[in-house]
């Protein structure tokens, strides 16, 4: 080929039984701009890594500048002129934009001083390239959003970058940053620079990329110049024809409402959100990342107050005043993030599964006796399929998917009646996933609600009896299974 | 379901042996340091220092059980030493002046609950990290228990305070019987009450505690509450063995408290500890200074030695977890 910077042939990769990459081609040219599209394990993440040398491919040969190479090293990373925004950025925001821009590559004077002189000059020099103008003493903490990502553009070419990967770069951004970011990016491309842009957001894919990859289900879709693709192309290559895994859905008697939300607001996660829940339904939240879903969720729940809107509680107003009271209230709440806020790392088993039994049962008295406390935790996994040795192993040592099994299962033996999952499937198996479907739907049968949030479709269309869509923090459209789910509708209304 | 026969099957086979033999590890180590010490000077196990070994130890061990329900907590309670010292200038300005036992305790240990109680508050509320909140509360307490004592020792405390500590009950110091009932109370609030789960709660994960509804605010004003009383405890024990008050009494406990509590299998990064794990790692602490003594090693060394032991026990604990 020789026209393209970057070049990987037939890159398979395998995690412990599950392929995640099935023999895909890709490419990049330099100067150009190259969107990388999919839905959440379609195989991004996994190519990023395998170009960022994090992963060394199965099979398969990746060509940088025409030289072979069977996996990156990633100690030559920098010599190579590959460099990765990640969508956290991971600058320090405590130092300055100088010492971000040269961490790790200060200049010295006499083997152990910093050169002052020489690290403002570089500093300057990856500034300018990144067409912008700052002063390199400013503490990165105190800049905004936009700008830190301008740094953080600016770090990664300071090291003689060839290939820029942004991922997710506009996610924390107002519009009119978008539109300053992508002056920087054209001005960039022009040089020869080549950028893979990974986003969610499609219109942002029509404006700014040259070419679009698309991946579903580890494999290339394909790739298409931009000028040839239409967004209904994009959509369906992107969400392939879905069909569901199997017979989980059932319908369930539907009951009163059991939970109401009226114009909640707070600003700038979510807007004017009003939804009803009814006892013996499941109703899918679908949008995209970072859309407001999480926010509101613990709006709802109490532990991130909205700014205003009502909430009704089986008819009575509830002020969500903290965690503690709507789990007294009979709600139960899955986080997005199951390390650091699902579950106790480094305790046992049975502990976690008992949590908010503390509050709900055992309370009372203020005694817990271990023995009950494991037969109750025994009980609860029981239901659930979880695999483990011991109860009294530390909760760390499993698999996501039966963690993630723990931390549901919790909810149900409370007695709550609206049960919030955000985003309960993320980085877990087809297994664990469809037993948590399958919880789902039982707990509607038992005349409860589920709350199910998620940025997957598939998964939403498969267990839920409705779907509302959120995008930019608004809830735009409301599908009904009854009127037939069609992805392509819905995934355009999150795209709104 | 099938799964459930063959987890039990596994936690036979690997998890019980290994687990057993690691609780009782920290106890072996204590007898095979008295064989040790035995062996060079057979003093060591008379009646007269095995008792002697019992007083040194309570006081200390119980600010260290004080010491445990914070660290639990994944917090510190640099503070723990100096409110020894203010219980026990204040507990023997008080017998001195005549008030009589049980009130004179009751106030010393309201004084304590309510250094926990701020510090507590300074820790949750005003979110400042425990280290810095309790060491501003060390240094605060320092200076009022020698404004209070205007820096000198108060002496003619009544002979019938000093008896508790020099009189035995069946031979067993009543010191002893003191940490006995404490250790054993500390224990079962540890292990047997909802306190006791979120006090590990929000030591594992404050975020996922929060959200499965712990009540944060309370378990941690609880803890620091707890390591205050049982500090004023240390604070009137100490007035007691001591026969006066000293206002630089307990200097430095926070720190033998801290080594006793890690020797003893707690973390500071939370969620680890226990009660006789803590009350084993005093003795093993009081043990090297006590042999030491009797063997005739300078004091100097002692102290190198106990630094090190710290060190070595810990970084032991870390290899085993990593090798788990």
């Amino acid at each position: 080929m020789g026209d393209a910077f970057i070049e990987m042939k037939g890159i398979v990769k395998k995690f412990r039984g599950t392929v995640a990459l099935k023999g895909v081609d890709f490419e990049v040219k330099p100067g150009e701009i190259h969107a990388l599209l999919g839905e959440n394990g379609a195989g991004k993440s996994t190519l990023i890594k395998i170009l960022t040398g994090a992963y060394a491919p199965d099979e398969g040969e990746i060509l940088v500048a025409d030289k072979s190479f069977s996996s990156i090293p990633v100690k030559e990373l920098a010599d190579l002129g590959i460099s990765v925004v990640y969508q956290d950025l991971k600058l320090a925001p405590g130092v300055s934009i100088m010492e971000n821009i040269l961490m790790g590559n200060l200049p010295k004077k006499a083997g152990m001083f910093i050169d002052r002189k020489a690290a403002l000059q570089l500093a300057k020099e990856a500034i300018s390239k990144a067409g912008v103008e700052m002063d390199p003493d400013t503490i990165v903490g105190d800049l905004k959003a936009a700008d830190q990502e301008i740094v953080a553009i600016a770090k990664a070419l300071s090291k003689n970058a060839k290939l820029l990967i942004l991922d997710e770069p506009t996610a924390l951004l107002a519009e009119d940053d978008v539109q300053r970011l992508f002056e920087i990016l054209r001005a960039l491309a022009k040089k020869g620079v080549s950028i893979l842009y990974i986003s969610h957001r499609l219109e942002e894919v029509f404006t700014i990329c040259d070419r679009v990859t698309v991946l579903r289900d580890g494999s290339k879709v394909w790739t298409k110049s931009i000028a040839d693709v239409s967004k209904n192309l994009l959509i369906e290559a992107i969400a392939g024809s879905m069909h569901a895994e199997g017979d989980l859905y059932y319908k369930a008697p539907i009951k009163d409402t059991l939970l109401k939300v009226e114009g909640l607001s707070r600003k700038p996660y979510y807007q004017q959100i009003s939804f009803e829940l009814r006892g013996g339904e499941v109703v899918g939240l679908f949008g995209l990342v970072g859309g407001g879903k999480s926010e509101m969720l613990k709006g709802i729940f109490g532990d991130m107050k909205p700014d205003s809107g009502t909430i009704y509680l089986g008819g009575e107003r509830y002020a969500t005043p903290s965690p503690q009271a709507s789990i007294n209230k009979g709600i139960g709440f899955v986080p997005e993030d199951r390390k650091s806020e699902g579950f106790l790392p480094r305790m046992p088993i049975y502990i976690n599964a008992n949590l908010p039994a503390y509050r709900r049962i055992y309370a009372r008295s203020g005694w817990v006796a271990p023995k009950a406390e494991k037969r109750r935790a025994q009980a609860l996994v029981e239901g659930f399929n979880v695999k483990f040795s011991s109860l009294e192993q530390d909760i760390d040592g499993l698999s996501g998917g039966n963690q993630q099994k723990i931390v549901v299962a919790k909810w149900i033996g409370t007695k709550i009646k609206v049960l919030l999952l955000d985003e309960p499937t993320a980085g877990i198996d087809v297994g664990a996933r469809r037993d948590i479907f399958r919880v789902s739907r039982k707990l509607a049968d038992e005349g409860k609600t589920v709350m199910y949030c998620s940025s997957y479709l598939p998964e939403i269309m498969e267990v839920a009896d409705r779907i509302l869509v959120m995008s930019k923090g608004r809830i735009t459209e409301e599908f009904h299974r009854n009127d037939g789910f069609h992805e392509d509708e819905i995934m355009k209304a999150a795209y709104q | 379901m099938g799964v459930r026969g063959e987890s039990l099957l596994q936690a036979n086979k690997s998890g019980g042996w290994k687990k057993k033999l690691s609780k009782f590890t920290l106890p072996l180590i204590m007898v095979l340091m008295w064989l040790i010490v035995f062996m060079f000077e057979p003093r060591f196990l008379s009646f007269e220092n095995l008792s002697n070994l019992g007083r040194q130890t309570s006081i200390i061990a119980i600010v260290a059980i004080a010491q445990t329900f914070v660290i639990i907590t994944r917090g510190i309670d640099l503070s723990v030493g100096s409110t020894v010292g203010l219980a026990s200038i204040i507990s023997a300005k008080l017998l001195v002046a005549g008030m009589p036992v049980i009130p004179t305790i009751l106030i010393s240990l309201l004084v304590g609950a309510a250094v926990g109680i701020v510090n507590g508050i300074i820790v949750h509320d005003a979110k400042i990290t425990p280290f810095i909140a309790t060491l501003g509360m060390m240094t605060i307490l320092r200076g009022a228990t020698l404004l209070q004592s205007e820096g000198k020792l108060i002496s003619n405390v009544p002979k019938s305070i000093s008896k508790i500590s020099e009189s035995s009950f069946l031979g067993i110091p009543v010191l002893l019987y003191f940490l006995l009932f404490i250790a054993i109370i500390a224990a079962i609030i540890i292990k047997y009450t909802v306190f006791g789960r979120n006090l590990f709660a929000i030591g594992s994960s404050e975020d996922s505690a929060r959200l499965s509804g712990v009540n944060v605010r309370a378990t941690t004003y609880g803890a620091y509450m707890v390591s205050g009383l049982l500090s004023a405890v240390a604070g009137f024990l100490l007035t007691a063995r001591l026969a006066s008050g000293i206002p630089t009494a307990g200097t430095g406990y926070e720190l033998d408290a801290i080594a006793s509590a890690v020797i003893g299998g707690a973390s500071l990064f939370g969620a680890q500890g226990s009660i006789i794990g803590t009350v084993i790692g005093s003795f093993i602490m009081t043990t090297l200074r006590n042999a030491g003594n009797l063997l005739g090693i300078e004091a100097f060394w002692l102290q190198i030695a106990v630094g090190t032991l710290l060190i070595i026990v810990v970084f032991f604990d870390q290899l085993r977890k990593r090798v788990k």
